[in-house]
């Protein structure tokens, strides 16, 4: 079977809803089939990779940490968009991994290299 | 749970809950002594090569939430053991429903999502 | 090989993805459904939005059974309605999918 290039795109900010996680599990599920996978963090999704999160005195679970471990599984290609960064007062070292950032004409020719895109 | 049965684990005096397939609910609770029993219950006696696995198990969700890729357990294996066993093969001779699932379980953490 | 962008919540809501023209180049289509066919009622809402996707080649197009049931009336002549057939048309005739 040949590699497939899979995009997974991260739309929205981590805990107020279930995406990010859901996000999360697919790209696991795509490491294991072996297919091409990139992560792209765009708009609040950025907030997604933000070092410092917290979450000892809540009841949440910090699936956030998992992104941090994507190497180990494969996964290497993981991609803010600059704008969205830039917008939120946010630089790449403040985030929790190692990033590429892209500007908008990145994103689109990224989006164009992919077989399929899945928005979370 | 769906049909409603609690399970756990009794233990010096204390009930441990678990899921029906004798995950822990809380990892938390978990210590050395019992992940000796949970293998005792499934037939294992733990070796030192299982305890190199499940630290390495505990110590990687506690730092990803999640348990660590089959090929970085075979390094850390590797690492502590040398070359001669360090596969997959004999990394499941180990743990008798593969290592992901068993060590996961001695090691009192969930029941990873990709297994069954 | 081209993609087609559906665009699913309001222009109110998701306007991000509305100024990044989802992110959409020359070839590729964007089309409306859902709480995103609401901004076709406004005449301008959407102005600058259709004036910039027809300067980069970028057909957009908005769902007529979504339009309807909302009481939309489409305000520009650069929107395309099209039938949930056309919605099939355009899945077809592209290669990829984004759902924003």
């Amino acid at each position: 079977m040949t590699a497939h290039k899979l995009l997974y795109l991260f739309t929205r900010g981590p805990y107020s809803c279930a995406s990010g996680n859901e996000g999360l599990d697919a790209v696991l599920a795509g490491s294991t089939l072996e297919q091409d996978l990139s992560l792209l963090f765009i708009h609040d999704g950025v907030f997604q990779l933000l070092a410092g999160q917290d979450t000892a005195d809540s009841e949440l679970k910090q699936f956030t940490r998992t992104f941090r471990a994507l190497e180990d599984f494969g996964v290497q290609r993981l991609y803010v968009h600059d704008q969205s960064m830039c917008s939120r007062g946010l630089t790449v070292e403040q985030l929790s991994v190692a990033v590429s950032e892209l500007d908008s004409a990145g994103v689109a020719s990224l989006i164009e290299q992919q077989y399929r895109v899945f928005t979370f | 749970m769906v049909d409603g049965t609690r399970h756990s684990i009794e233990f010096e005096g204390r009930e441990y809950p678990t899921d029906a397939q004798g995950f822990l609910l809380d990892r938390l609770s978990w210590s050395a002594e019992l992940g000796i029993l949970m293998a005792d219950l499934d037939g294992v006696n733990l070796t030192d090569e299982h305890w190199e696995i499940i630290h390495y198990f505990r110590e990687y969700y506690e730092d990803y939430n999640i348990p660590p890729p089959m090929r970085m357990v075979i390094r850390v294996f590797r690492k502590a053991f040398g070359e001669e066993n360090a596969n997959s093969r004999y990394l499941h001779s180990l743990f008798p429903e593969g290592p992901t699932k068993s060590a996961s379980k001695f090691a009192g953490l969930p029941k990873p999502k990709n297994c069954k | 090989m081209s993609t087609l962008h559906t665009l699913s919540a309001s222009w109110h809501e998701r306007v991000w993805v509305f100024e990044q023209l989802c992110f959409a180049t020359s070839g590729d289509a964007i089309l409306l459904i859902e709480d995103a066919v609401l901004a076709a009622h406004s005449p301008i809402t959407l102005a600058s939005f259709l004036a910039k996707c027809e300067s980069r080649g970028v057909k957009v197009y908005v769902l007529q059974e979504d339009m309807q049931v909302r009481g939309v009336h489409n305000q520009y002549k650069q929107l395309k309605p099209v039938p949930y057939t056309g919605f099939v048309e355009l899945t077809e005739k592209h290669q990829r999918h984004v759902a924003w």
